[in-house]
């Protein structure tokens, strides 16, 4: 068979030279099928679950419908608990994510863009970070919260330790050496003469970095942002190691014990609903923003 | 003069940053390697007492800490080809000029963005032999042909519990790195396949001979990543199987991180945990060095 070269604009205005369905679209689709398929069953069985009764879950195989959709099972499960740890997670992540985004954003800017002796140590030093496993900073941790609490008693002060703050400056420093290692080399691809113009014009260096440069590096903040706030949202060890208060759990943790509870509680249903109730709110995030969280979760990782 | 005015910046915009790095990360590692030479175990006001390096001849010699490691180099190994085999085919397929690819895109990933409790606790059910969509239908297989594990549940056999648990930790976890591999397919300028493809060369031919090579950076990266990802594994395994039988069915899913976490918060061996810890940075920060070392080619330039 002889080939033609068909230059690439020709090409696209005649599309019958590359059908869409070739066999080796064939096995690409039956490939991705084979893979969706089950999330579809383990999402569309969680639902059925979590409509159903105590009794049904039990009672007839699982593959079966809901004979009525218990609603209120989303009702009660939100009453039992999941409410607040739905407010908790939202407080923690929301917080987390501000504040770790901010101060990688002060800390990365002067040693990406301002010239002086320590900057590449300094770097050097915030991205050892990035390597530590958890486990190595837990206990030393845990120890200094529980010395923090004892002292905050012997003072009889009215001050507790919430968990929840706990977690938001854990959550804080644990994301800051990947953010300003982001964030840094986001503000070197910038052009050198943004902050002199700036300076010509008689802006404070200050306002150079607030006005200008912040703008600019708004790509790089919002996928942080995103990338923050799900780290928050579904973070598990930090959770299970330093909340102590059952009021103060967060979605993780608490489902966690949700499904502890039901052991002995018998109410399955109201741990499926449970369930949805903190995958639905990120799903439809993800949904509306999925070309943004891609591109979080994606950012940085390839330059390591 | 500008310069000068931009320098007074430095040191309050780093400041913030410096001072909760220092005391929230590295005060505290260097805290544990430091405890992980003394004996401290048991309640918090025990004064801790140097004792050189008997935490770590008691690591060398203790049969479940090698049990670990055993299972955590499975999931490393066992799930790194479980993980990039599919990804690096999702990935390709997601490259290719779909209909519904955006949908297909969106159930893929989705599952990353669940919570590992969430992720892990649905799992968790789906396998239960009495009640779950999967593990009803396993039961009745092993039971037709009598497969003692599939009867008994997978999550509660030693065979397959550790297998078991990685297959919902691929699941959930798959959708960031077709991501990542997808942005590496991106970096591969579209016009080098097309012009082998007209040279006449295969599919097959392209995709192993061009595109591979011309992403290898990006695969060693991702591998260097999962390595060091894999052997800190720790919230699928504690989800799934936790509280009581952390790495259960006896021990046959325990993992280093799982055990790292009996040993301290489970049993108060604190030094002895710092030690584990200090002992799995270690193997952490070798292994990954000698993959990065290990996956060096002479880089394609383009």
């Amino acid at each position: 068979m002889q080939r033609v070269f068909i230059p690439a604009s020709e090409a696209s205005v005649r599309p019958s030279r590359r059908p869409l369905i070739r066999l080796k679209h064939l096995v690409i689709y039956a490939l991705l099928t084979a893979w969706i398929v089950p999330t579809i069953f383990a999402f569309g069985w969680a639902t059925s679950v979590s409509l159903k009764t105590n009794r049904e879950f039990m009672g007839r195989p699982p593959w079966t419908l809901p004979l009525e959709a218990q609603w209120v099972n989303y009702q009660k499960a939100w009453d039992r608990g999941v409410g607040t740890m739905f407010q908790n997670s939202l407080l923690i992540a929301t917080i987390s994510t501000v504040a770790s985004v901010s101060i990688a954003c002060l800390a990365a800017y002067p040693i990406a863009r301002i010239p002086f002796r320590f900057s590449q140590a300094i770097m050097t030093y915030f991205l050892i970070g990035i390597m530590i496993p958890y486990m190595l900073t837990t206990v030393p941790l845990y120890f200094a919260l529980e010395a923090i609490r004892q002292w905050l008693l012997k003072l009889s002060t009215p001050i507790t330790l919430d968990s929840r703050w706990v977690l938001i400056i854990l959550y804080t420093v644990a994301q800051l050496p990947f953010n300003t290692f982001v964030m840094s080399s986001f503000f070197k691809s910038l052009p050198t003469e943004l902050e002199e113009a700036a300076a010509i014009d008689g802006a404070s260096p200050f306002r150079a970095f607030w006005q200008i440069m912040i703008p600019l590096a708004t790509p790089g903040i919002a996928s942080l942002t995103i990338l923050g706030f799900l780290y928050g949202w579904n973070e598990f060890f930090y959770a299970l190691i330093f909340v102590r208060d059952t009021t103060q759990r967060t979605v993780p943790l608490g489902l966690f014990y949700l499904d502890q509870q039901a052991q002995y509680t018998a109410s399955w249903v109201g741990l499926f609903a449970g369930m949805l109730i903190a995958a639905i709110p990120v799903l439809i995030v993800f949904a509306l923003l999925q070309d943004q969280v891609a591109k979080g979760l994606t950012v940085g990782a390839l330059k390591g | 003069m500008f310069q000068k005015a931009r320098q007074k910046l430095i040191i309050p915009f780093i400041l913030p940053q410096l001072i909760l790095f220092t005391l929230i990360t590295m005060v505290p590692i260097i805290a544990t390697v430091a405890y992980a030479f003394t004996d401290w175990q048991g309640q918090a006001n025990t004064t801790p007492a140097w004792a050189g390096l008997v935490q770590f001849k008691l690591i060398a010699m203790d049969p479940q800490f090698m049990n670990t490691v055993k299972n955590s180099f499975f999931l490393m190994i066992v799930g790194g080809v479980m993980v990039f085999l599919p990804a690096f085919l999702i990935a390709w397929g997601l490259n290719q000029p779909l209909l519904l690819r955006k949908y297909y895109r969106f159930l893929i990933l989705a599952p990353v963005v669940l919570s590992v409790s969430v992720a892990g606790l649905l799992w968790k059910w789906i396998y239960n032999p009495s009640f779950g969509l999967v593990g009803v239908a396993l039961k009745t297989i092993g039971q037709a042909l009598n497969i003692e594990p599939l009867a008994k549940g997978v999550m509660g056999d030693t065979s397959t519990a550790l297998t078991a648990i990685i297959i919902a930790s691929i699941w959930h976890g798959i959708g960031t790195w077709v991501l990542l591999l997808s942005a590496g397919f991106e970096r591969v300028p579209p016009e080098i396949p097309e012009s082998a493809k007209i040279d006449g060369a295969s599919d097959w031919q392209v995709f192993w001979h061009i595109t591979v090579p011309l992403m290898w950076e990006v695969i060693r990266t991702l591998l260097v990543l999962w390595v060091m990802q894999a052997l800190q594994a720790f919230s699928f395994v504690f989800v799934m199987t936790g509280p009581v039988a952390v790495g259960g069915p006896l021990n046959s899913s325990q993992l280093m991180g799982t055990f790292v976490y009996l040993m301290t918060f489970g049993s108060f061996k604190w030094a002895y945990g710092m030690a584990l810890a200090t002992t799995m940075m270690t193997v952490i920060f070798v292994l990954s060095t000698i993959t990065n070392r290990a996956l060096l080619r002479e880089t394609v330039e383009f």
